[in-house]
């Protein structure tokens, strides 16, 4: 391919996108768990989940070359379109993220006054709650890795054609919620007890350790597989082989993406997994490595988006 | 002869010296916007040493496979197979997503900026259908081109393929494309 046909809205969809679903994961497990220490970062999860997914949504439908013709993909489903597939899914992941959403409201929001219409929630809220978030989760994970499947099931871009961007994109997801989550508990830390602080802080950072390893365990065989693949798959894998996107690679997204985050979750851990005396948690390390991830996981899809279609059979 | 016809084409490439005629012709015939072409050649680089050199030429466009990526990855159902093995566009469900051209090994496809929709090679339906040949074919200067039906086995297109060495581009991405190259 000449020219890049899908740039930065197409980008930053798949990182919200991603984003929404993994923000909701975390939201659905948390409330799930019914542990009070974590409600209010459920919370946060429920209100935030929606936001960046309409965002993207909105970035995709102005990208498309006649935006106002988009209800023509609600109008078929073409089962071999993973595209197709995936509108529906987001259309429907939509739905339940913004009635979720409504849902964790405070009580004296419960009613909704439009004019003359009245709408209020209602009572069974919490059950209600419970089955959305037991429906949205598994949406949450489809939405996260149909992101991976868009540009994995092309054969024609050998960059992208691996099983392997599906799961990397879905992990990255979650991380990539996980920092949002992050960022959240330290910003609202004013507001809780040090052990309720620290229980949350734990949780995330051992979640996101485990991520961001699983990441890493996902690129090696990601390049190991390329590298002795068909001549075209390892031609692909110059792009970040010391091709164009050598370095945003390696030291933009597995650098400072994944590699510093992990240090410096981990030696906040370090007290637990050593089981001394509680840490003494540095905030701006816990910003920084929320911060770290997500330019991470952005920079991940920058490169997937552009590299692959820079690969071809042709080359 | 088989009651349904799948066109397809023969290139010649050794024939080809690359004037673009092709290239010129489509255009014209198609009102393809500037700067963008449902055909084109491709230069080799220069093979050997002084005196002894070579250089190929290769006339590429839609493959119109049996197995279209595009047509499998169209949201919409815009891009479709019509009966006669030609892979052409529905415009009015076309949404401009472009991920037939991701999907595209071969890069056939445009976007039409004016129109808003994805477009290539139709083998010239317009044309083809009053018994014409495609305007690619007609103006070619070298006799590059064949072009007919690859269900009737006495059909000139048929008839070369069987008494030639021919090869097909990226069969690995299974497309099963129709165009057939002779090998010399």
């Amino acid at each position: 391919m000449h020219e890049v046909e899908w740039g930065m809205p197409v980008v930053i969809y798949l990182y919200f996108g991603g984003l929404s679903a993994g923000v909701f994961i975390l939201s659905a497990f948390l409330a799930y768990l019914r542990d009070p220490k974590l409600h209010q970062l459920a919370a946060f999860g429920a209100y935030f989940a929606p936001f960046p997914l309409f965002i993207g949504l909105f970035l995709l439908l102005i990208d498309l070359d006649r935006p106002l013709y988009f209800w023509k993909l609600f109008v078929t489903i073409q089962w071999t379109s993973p595209m197709s597939i995936g509108s529906w899914l987001l259309m429907f992941f939509s739905i339940i993220a913004s009635l979720y959403a409504i849902l964790w409201l405070p009580e004296k929001y419960s009613t909704l006054k439009l004019g003359k219409l009245k709408l209020s929630i209602p009572k069974n809220r919490l059950k209600i709650r419970g089955i959305l978030g037991a429906i949205g989760l598994p949406t949450g994970v489809a939405v996260g890795i149909y992101t991976g499947v868009l540009l994995g099931a092309i054969p024609a871009r050998p960059f992208w054609n691996t099983p392997m961007v599906a799961m990397l994109f879905l992990v990255s997801a979650i991380s990539t919620a996980t920092a949002v989550m992050l960022f959240a508990s330290n910003w609202m830390s004013k507001n809780k007890s040090k052990e309720d602080f620290h229980h949350e802080r734990k949780l995330l950072y051992s979640a996101d350790v485990i991520l961001i390893i699983l990441e890493m365990f996902i690129i090696v065989p990601y390049i190991l597989h390329n590298s002795i693949s068909t001549a075209s798959q390892s031609a692909s894998l110059d792009l970040i082989l010391g091709g164009e996107y050598t370095n945003i690679f390696w030291y933009g997204f597995v650098l400072v993406g994944l590699v510093i985050p992990l240090i410096l979750e981990t030696i906040d851990l370090i007290p637990e997994i050593a089981r001394k005396q509680k840490s003494s948690h540095i905030k701006f390390f816990g910003y920084l490595s929320a911060v770290l991830v997500l330019v991470g996981g952005f920079l991940l899809r920058y490169i997937f988006i552009y590299a692959g279609q820079a690969s071809s059979f042709g080359a | 002869m088989s009651e349904t016809k799948k066109y397809g084409m023969l290139i010649e490439q050794s024939r080809c010296i690359n004037c673009k005629a092709c290239m010129i012709a489509c255009q014209a015939e198609n009102n393809v916007p500037l700067h963008k072409h449902r055909n084109w050649i491709e230069e080799s680089e220069v093979r050997g040493t002084y005196p002894n050199l070579g250089l190929d030429f290769t006339p590429n466009q839609c493959n119109h496979c049996d197995n279209p990526h595009c047509e499998r990855v169209c949201p919409t159902g815009a891009t479709f197979i019509n009966d006669d093995g030609i892979v052409l566009i529905n415009y009015d469900s076309c949404i401009g997503c472009r991920f037939c051209m991701m999907a595209c090994p071969y890069d056939a496809r445009y976007v039409d900026k004016e129109r808003g929709v994805v477009d290539k090679c139709t083998y010239c339906t317009q044309r083809i259908y009053q018994g014409r040949e495609p305007a690619c074919l007609e103006t070619c200067p070298g006799k590059v081109r064949t072009f007919g039906d690859l269900n009737d086995p006495k059909s000139e297109i048929s008839l070369k393929i069987a008494t030639h060495r021919t090869e097909v581009k990226y069969p690995e991405t299974g497309t099963k494309p129709r165009i057939y190259y002779i090998i010399d």
